[in-house]
């Protein structure tokens, strides 16, 4: 359980310029909820990621993890205890000659004997979709973008935190890398993960999340469900998202005189419907 | 032109294992060609060579007619073919906008007058004007990625190359770059090469060129190239959301 209250986050102490980044900002998101933080460049996005794995810590207002406060410095190691967050582009912090020592390197961190380490590795290697361990005494520098990034996201995995949060997961990979990676989230989030995405990609918010959290110059101006968002026009304007571009086709062809419903909002949507158009048809002809 | 004859290359070290298998293609200015395969199939080695940073084992490549090689003709290839990275960071050099404007055209030896009135004109075009005595740096993302393009356009390119312009960007940003691209470098009969992961972002080009294991396993115009939905998938290469959905509205029809 995440709960912020009243967080307000000026970078002014660590810059020295005057920057609001977050400004009173309340929200809880309970264990097991799939939330996507979207927003324009500079919103606050990344700011309200690293308050919650306490990399930062709020300027006023108070962050919770499971109903105990990020205001000690026990808390806030706790917190990086309990918060996996993969960074943008991961795998450029690669420094491991192999890549059973570099998803070790965490879980060595904290202190875990050997076999439970051996044992982490192995699981998350799989959780990532690599079976065989072999791969383990490969070098983390010779493998492809997609496989690059999965290994990242296992390194994190690793030190099985109950909360995973990835910054921009899918951006710059082809899409059999990218349909890889969204399978792992959908994957430790039916495991009973916490899991929270950061993202530009609305198709991606559509596809994945129950929920999304908008910021705009850092207040939070949206919290629900994706569908409500994305048939708020004004609100997409107003902090510069937009339609996914899946459902601006499928508007486009209904203006073209095509009949599709307006609730059609991703791919899935169209072939539900197109289903159930179809065993319309046969009921009727029966 | 831009002329790709039969070229293959590898890594240096990598004698048997080639990045790059007999690739022939032709560029020329004003086009428009979007270059895609998935991760690791080779399309920036392809961009490598074509600067003169990669030796070739075999073939050759030629911009309008002086020929790549590591020590031919580089400064005339370079100022012909502009390069964009995906992450603007990699390519800022100055401490102020103004001068990272200027810097390209400091080592072209443009005459001062002729910098001075191409800065200004970049500043306006791109929308940098409040941000000209700034440092690079404390620009958004967006900004940054506006400063590298208009960067390249003040050094007027008869090619420009994207690797992934996009792809950090938000939503509205995104369009205000790919805005600039149609209107403030399509509209100079610049010859555009976009390497992009989203298919749905080379729908109006005018060549797709797919790379699969070094080889080029597809150039032609989008509408052809994606009609082979099934070997580009094995390649790893997704379709554009468009023709996905016309293909799934194939055979439907509308109840009356």
């Amino acid at each position: 359980m995440i709960r912020f209250k009243n967080v307000t986050f000026d970078y002014t102490a660590l810059s020295g310029r005057d920057q609001r980044a977050l400004d009173n900002i309340s929200f809880s998101i309970r264990p097991n909820e799939l939330v996507a933080i979207a927003g324009s460049a500079g919103s606050g996005k990344t700011t309200l990621v690293q308050l919650i794995n306490g990399l930062l810590r709020p300027s006023l207002g108070t962050v919770e993890l499971d109903s105990e406060m990020l205001d000690t410095s026990q808390a806030l190691e706790k917190a990086l205890r309990k918060v996996g967050l993969v960074f943008q582009f991961p795998e450029s912090q690669f420094f491991e000659d192999t890549i059973g020592k570099e998803i070790a390197f965490g879980p060595g961190n904290r202190g875990w004997s050997d076999a439970k380490i051996r044992k982490s590795v192995d699981l998350s290697l799989k959780r990532v979709g690599f079976n065989k361990s072999d791969i383990k005494d490969r070098s983390p520098f010779q493998l492809s973008g997609g496989e690059k990034r999965r290994i990242a996201i296992a390194s994190t995995l690793a030190m099985q935190t109950d909360i995973l949060i990835l910054d921009e997961p899918t951006v710059g990979l082809d899409r059999r890398s990218a349909t890889a990676v969204e399978e792992i989230i959908v994957n430790e989030h039916a495991r009973g993960a916490l899991v929270i995405f950061v993202t530009h990609d609305m198709d991606l918010i559509v596809r994945l999340a129950r929920r999304v959290l908008v910021l705009n110059a850092g207040n939070l101006v949206f919290d629900g469900v994706p569908r409500q968002l994305f048939n708020d026009a004004q609100m997409l304007d107003d902090t510069g998202l937009e339609v996914p571009p899946t459902m601006q086709i499928l508007e486009s062809l209904r203006l073209g005189g095509r009949k599709l419903p307006a609730n059609c909002f991703c791919l899935d949507d169209l072939a539900c419907f197109l289903d159930q158009r179809s065993n319309e048809e046969i009921i009727t002809r029966e | 032109m831009i002329k790709v004859n039969n070229v293959t290359a590898a890594y240096p070290g990598n004698v048997s294992n080639f990045s790059l298998k007999g690739i022939s293609f032709d560029f020329k200015p004003g086009e428009r060609l979007a270059l895609m395969g998935c991760n690791g199939s080779g399309k920036t080695t392809l961009i490598h060579a074509i600067l003169g940073l990669m030796p070739l084992k075999l073939g050759t490549i030629t911009v309008d007619d002086y020929k790549v090689g590591p020590h031919e003709n580089l400064f005339e290839v370079r100022r012909r073919v502009g390069l964009m990275f995906q992450n603007p960071d990699n390519q800022m050099v100055a401490t102020t906008v103004e001068r990272e404007l200027a810097f390209g055209l400091e080592n072209l030896a443009v005459p001062p007058e002729e910098m001075f009135y191409r800065v200004n004109a970049a500043l306006d075009r791109f929308n940098l004007r409040a941000y000209a005595t700034k440092e690079p740096h404390l620009l958004s993302g967006g900004e940054r990625q506006r400063l590298a393009l208009a960067a390249i356009w003040v050094m007027h390119p008869r090619y420009l190359i994207l690797d992934e312009p996009t792809s950090l960007l938000d939503p509205g940003n995104k369009r205000e770059v790919l805005r600039l691209l149609d209107e403030e470098m399509g509209g100079r009969s610049m010859g555009i090469m976009l390497i992009t992961q989203l298919p749905d972002e080379v729908v109006d080009c005018d060549r797709v060129l797919i790379l699969h294991d070094g080889k080029l396993v597809f150039d032609g115009p989008p509408d052809i190239v994606f009609k082979n939905r099934q070997q580009l998938v094995d390649f790893g290469i997704d379709i554009p959301t468009k023709m996905k959905i016309e293909q799934m509205l194939d055979g439907y029809s509308d109840p009356f």
